[in-house]
């Protein structure tokens, strides 16, 4: 049912986005970008307030379009300041290692290195679900993503976990 | 697998400590909310997943889009509170005190139908009526709950509920430790859903003695 009148739209809290943001950005984020994370944020809440906007809508926090929006916004802006990859250096990642000591910082690289190979060895399906647990989704996130039940995804996260181990070991690398 | 273990943490940590360059092959951010939403069709789920585990920066984009959505569950409960009524409030708490003092009533150990004497008293909780289903659970099409143990020549009564308590299905006088649940009466249930049963033993004396409440996943 619509109002004939012009009705004042109730703007989103901003600033509670923000913060929101502020936070998802900074979990989910390399410490490189860590530097970053206030320009990404204000950026992408300038993009969202003018998208919302030009949406003529009103919204709140409990509209999934908002969130839809703000996610569109922070991965585009994280997209246009990210380095192409072939800017980037075979040390880049030395900075994130360089407050230890390189002796142990290469070591590390070395042992990502063998997870991603371990990884790219494993079967398509386990490792579907193992990305995504890898990443930080719990088995019941796994779940709903792959369209199966729990146990299903359990299974195949812990196929998949057991063929990565047993890779890791025999490159003689330990996480 | 409810605790995440030590070396998972570890390779985590390695994971996400990568240099992130530009993706090859950029995806529409909406479609990571759509594959955590469980909205994609089974196989194209599965092969963004796929992807995700094999390029850094999808990877990223993906954790991001994971703490949108968990930000964006918490608030969208958040906000659709306060829309409900007080009285809906009230019957809402009330009922989940209810189904509280249910559980408990369900879940409490077993009392005596005839108690007297110690030997009685020591028949009340049977731990020796063990559940026979794995941990796997059973698939709906046989969804067949077995046990062992129980006083010889018992008979036996079987409770199946939901966890909430709703019957789905019982049986009594049961002379077999097995009572198979029609897959019709788990069709109002999901993959995954959890049953609780519980099983009564009664010898020709009357004297019985009661299981814990057994949880078994329909597959």
């Amino acid at each position: 049912m619509q109002d004939s009148a012009p009705s004042a739209l109730a703007e989103p809290d901003f600033q509670r986005i923000r913060e929101v943001l502020d936070r998802c950005v900074r979990k989910a984020c390399p410490p490189e970008l860590a530097i970053q994370v206030d320009d990404i944020v204000q950026h992408a809440i300038a993009r969202l307030v003018a998208r919302v906007r030009e949406g003529d809508r009103e919204l709140d926090l409990g509209s999934a379009y908002l969130w839809r929006v703000a996610n569109h916004a922070v991965i585009d802006e994280l997209r246009r300041r990210r380095p192409r990859r072939e800017d980037l250096t075979p040390d880049a990642d030395a900075i994130v290692g360089s407050i230890g000591d390189p002796e142990r910082s290469a070591h590390g690289r070395q042992i990502t290195a063998g997870i991603e190979a371990c990884l790219a060895g494993v079967a398509t399906d386990r490792r579907a679900a193992l990305g995504l647990y890898l990443q930080g989704l719990s088995i019941p996130e796994v779940a709903t993503a792959l369209r199966c039940n729990g146990k299903r995804a359990d299974n195949l996260v812990y196929r998949g976990l057991t063929a990565l181990r047993k890779c890791l070991l025999a490159k003689g690398l330990r996480p | 697998m409810s605790e995440v273990p030590d070396d998972v943490i570890a390779m985590r940590e390695r994971l996400r400590a990568r240099p992130v360059g530009s993706s090859d092959d950029p995806v529409l951010p909406e479609r990571l909310l759509q594959l955590l939403d469980g909205e994609l069709p089974a196989d194209e789920a599965e092969a963004l997943a796929d992807r995700v585990a094999q390029d850094p920066a999808l990877a990223l984009e993906l954790r991001i889009a994971a703490e949108i959505r968990r930000e964006r569950d918490a608030a969208v409960a958040v906000e659709s509170e306060p829309r409900r009524s007080r009285s809906s409030y009230i019957w809402t708490t009330v009922a989940a005190l209810a189904a509280a003092l249910a559980v408990w009533w369900w879940t409490r150990p077993p009392t005596l139908e005839h108690p007297g004497t110690d030997e009685i008293r020591a028949g009340a909780v049977d731990p020796q009526i063990r559940s026979l289903i794995g941990e796997g659970g059973l698939p709906r099409a046989a969804f067949e709950l077995r046990w062992e143990g129980g006083p010889p020549g018992a008979t036996f009564d079987v409770f199946v509920t939901t966890p909430e308590l709703e019957s789905i299905d019982q049986a009594h006088d049961l002379v077999e430790p097995q009572f198979r649940v029609p897959a019709s009466a788990l069709d109002g249930l999901a993959p995954g859903s959890l049953v609780l049963w519980r099983v009564t033993a009664t010898t020709h004396d009357g004297r019985s003695a009661s299981s814990v409440a057994f949880e078994t996943i329909v597959q």
